[in-house]
């Protein structure tokens, strides 16, 4: 019946299924080409053997060495603490260049530069000026402030060093682009009502500010976590900055054991996504509307 | 009624300078208590800066304010104990309605079953008892005013400040907004310095006006006087008189002075400052206008204080018609009129000379 399908039609259309959803299927498909299938073939390959039998014989491997397991610890050591200090370093930087300040492009500018180094440039830089013959060694010995060089480079301080070069910036353009949004009159307003600048900070600052700084937070960590280039280049591969990314690379490249290789991928996907369904979970329970004091 | 908590707020010679744009210039006001002050002028004329500088957002370039001999102007903001309350309503987004309200208390570390008394009155005090639990979103712009109200006298501050708290609101709500905060101010003693470019606002709340152009006072007085005698032409066209015509100063005698209108028509007016300038301007209200019959054919002979012109632009407005017309010389007149008046229609306007106001023309 014509008056039947009709109204199925529209019925469907309320709930914005028509036509145009068609649009979607380019995206779609390019999705499932450079993402979906990837993963599900990865995820194929990491329970079989070389050999091709089925079976978890990979993952078992994996936790079953030390040496493997433990670059899952490193790997952590190294990406909390450098997304928690991107974001912190962030968090009063942004604070104070939320509203109009002077030259406020200029140091924008500044700050954001490193982001467009790479990652190789860094490293070559840290290992130059920071090595045991580096400027900044020879300036500390110089004024007397110790009497042998510092080891910076080629150990777990090189890799922060140069996850926080690169990472802050991306940290501070998140954290900053969120903050900036906060409608000045909110904090002048608290003001008025009697709250010093800690305590208009951190009751309604700081709240406002969260849900940006939790995104800065799991971009920072997941951007960190994949750590390979300078944890080779400026860390101690062998040793303390040996990550997860490092262990890929020697199963797939070294000892072409793709199943392993595959499987040790899938890994560091579950891990990424258990931190940043944590990180949400944890967000979904924040204030996240507007951040303006006016009628929305 | 509840008595004022301040005596006298002593402005003097307040100045504030951003680069070389002087925003104040050696502002002085006295405020007592219990009084409702409104700053008027269009925007930039250094009210919302005078009112920052109450508050203590904006540091002052020079000059003091001080309350019942106390120095204020050096406290920051959150030690002035004054409450206000913003244009935009400045509610915290992320905090629901009670705890807005609370914000204050909180800081003040009043006891938790004080501050949920305190927050239900003020809330009751606003008309809004029962939308503690709603967050501001959640709320209509009238009712977020309310609330950014009750916020503010729930702390019982010694003053007031207002920044436009009633602009960005549908005109009827701002009405009905309007008789609210003349209750509050009266039923609660309160001390309120209240900001607006609206001079029916301004006229209707305030028991004193101060109109302010590029950062000094013009007049400061009471609604009445400030309406009736404005002290210069630029004061005379905020408060309505809408027909601003130059003119040539031809004589005067007793107070009167006879002024030759661009065209050449002469009328009789009051001597309001025009002193001995041949250059005057002369003010109307449009409502001080009368229809009269015109005189035959000649233009120029409609009689003492009368105009002759063309009927342009008719705006039904119910009871009224407000009338655009052209006189002679391209001299645009606008007047209000109860008789139908039709487009290119020829009429006469007539005017009493004491409504018609002689001012300096420099203003």
């Amino acid at each position: 019946m014509p008056e039947r399908s009709r109204s199925l039609r529209d019925r469907l259309a309320e709930r914005g299924i028509d036509r145009v959803l068609w649009l979607l299927l380019p995206a779609a498909a390019l999705l499932g080409m450079l993402f979906v299938y990837p993963f599900l073939y990865g995820l194929g390959l990491s329970v079989q053997s070389q050999e091709g039998t089925p079976g978890i014989g990979n993952y078992l491997r994996f936790f079953g060495d030390d040496f493997q397991r433990s670059t899952i610890a490193k790997t952590f050591a190294l990406a909390i603490p450098a997304a928690a200090l991107n974001v912190g370093i962030s968090i009063p930087i942004a604070y104070k260049l939320r509203g109009p300040v002077r030259h406020k492009r200029v140091i924008t500018t500044l700050l954001v530069l490193p982001a467009t180094l790479g990652t190789v440039l860094v490293a070559e830089g840290l290992i130059r000026y920071f090595g045991p013959i580096g400027w900044f060694n020879q300036l500390l010995m110089a004024i007397g402030i110790i009497d042998a060089p510092l080891q910076l480079t080629h150990n777990y301080i090189g890799v922060m060093a140069s996850l926080i070069i690169t990472g802050f910036p991306l940290s501070l353009l998140l954290v900053l682009g969120h903050a900036s949004g906060i409608d000045p009159d909110l904090e002048r307003a608290a003001a008025t009502l009697g709250a010093g600048p800690s305590e208009r900070f951190r009751r309604v600052i700081l709240p406002l500010m969260l849900p940006g700084i939790t995104i800065a937070f799991v971009l920072a960590f997941v951007a960190a976590f994949a750590v390979f280039p300078s944890a080779v280049m400026v860390g101690n591969p062998s040793g303390e900055t040996r990550v997860i990314s490092i262990a890929a690379y020697q199963a797939a490249f070294e000892r072409f054991d793709y199943p392993m290789a595959s499987a040790i991928a899938m890994i560091m996907a579950a891990l990424q996504f258990a931190v940043v369904g944590s990180v949400f979970l944890v967000r979904s329970r924040l204030y996240r509307g507007s951040t303006s004091g006016a009628k929305g | 009624m509840p008595q004022p908590q301040l005596e006298r707020l002593a402005i003097e010679d307040v100045s504030k300078v951003y680069g070389d744009h002087v925003a104040l210039r050696d502002f002085s006001l006295d405020v007592a208590g219990g009084e409702f002050v409104a700053l008027l002028g269009p925007s930039g004329c250094g009210k919302s800066t005078m009112l920052n500088c109450l508050a203590g957002l904006v540091p002052l370039t020079s000059g003091r304010i001080s309350i019942d001999g106390d120095r204020i102007d050096p406290l920051p903001p959150e030690r002035r104990r004054f409450g206000m309350v913003f244009q935009n309503y400045a509610l915290f987004p992320h905090l629901n309605i009670g705890r807005n309200v609370a914000f204050g208390l909180e800081s003040r570390r009043v006891a938790r079953s004080e501050i949920r008394a305190r927050v239900a009155r003020a809330l009751g005090q606003v008309r809004l008892e029962g939308l503690a639990d709603r967050y501001p979103s959640q709320l209509s712009g009238g009712q977020q005013q309310r609330v950014a109200m009750a916020r503010a006298i729930v702390l019982e501050p010694r003053l007031i400040l207002m920044d436009e708290p009633l602009s960005n609101l549908d005109a009827q709500l701002r009405t009905e907004l309007r008789t609210e905060l003349r209750r509050l101010h009266q039923d609660l003693g309160l001390t309120t310095i209240y900001v607006t470019h609206d001079q029916s606002e301004a006229l209707s709340l305030a028991d004193r006006l101060v109109v302010m152009r590029n950062g000094v006072h013009l007049q400061i007085g009471t609604p009445a006087t400030v309406y009736t005698e404005p002290a210069d032409a630029f004061v005379a066209a905020f408060m309505g008189y809408r027909n601003l015509i130059p003119a040539r100063r031809r004589s005067a005698r007793d107070g009167d002075v006879i002024v030759e209108l661009a065209d050449g028509v002469t009328m009789r007016g009051v001597d309001r400052g025009a002193s001995t300038d041949e250059q005057v301007v002369v003010a109307v209200r449009p409502s001080d206008f009368t229809v009269v019959p015109a005189a035959g054919s000649d233009d120029e002979a409609t009689g003492e204080n009368a105009i002759t012109c063309t009927v342009r632009v008719v705006e039904y407005q119910g009871e009224e018609s407000a009338v655009e017309a052209e006189a002679a010389g391209g001299l645009r007149v606008h007047f209000r009129t109860t008789e139908r008046v039709a487009t290119g229609e020829r009429v006469a306007v007539h005017v009493d000379p004491s409504r018609l106001l002689v001012f300096a023309a420099d203003a």
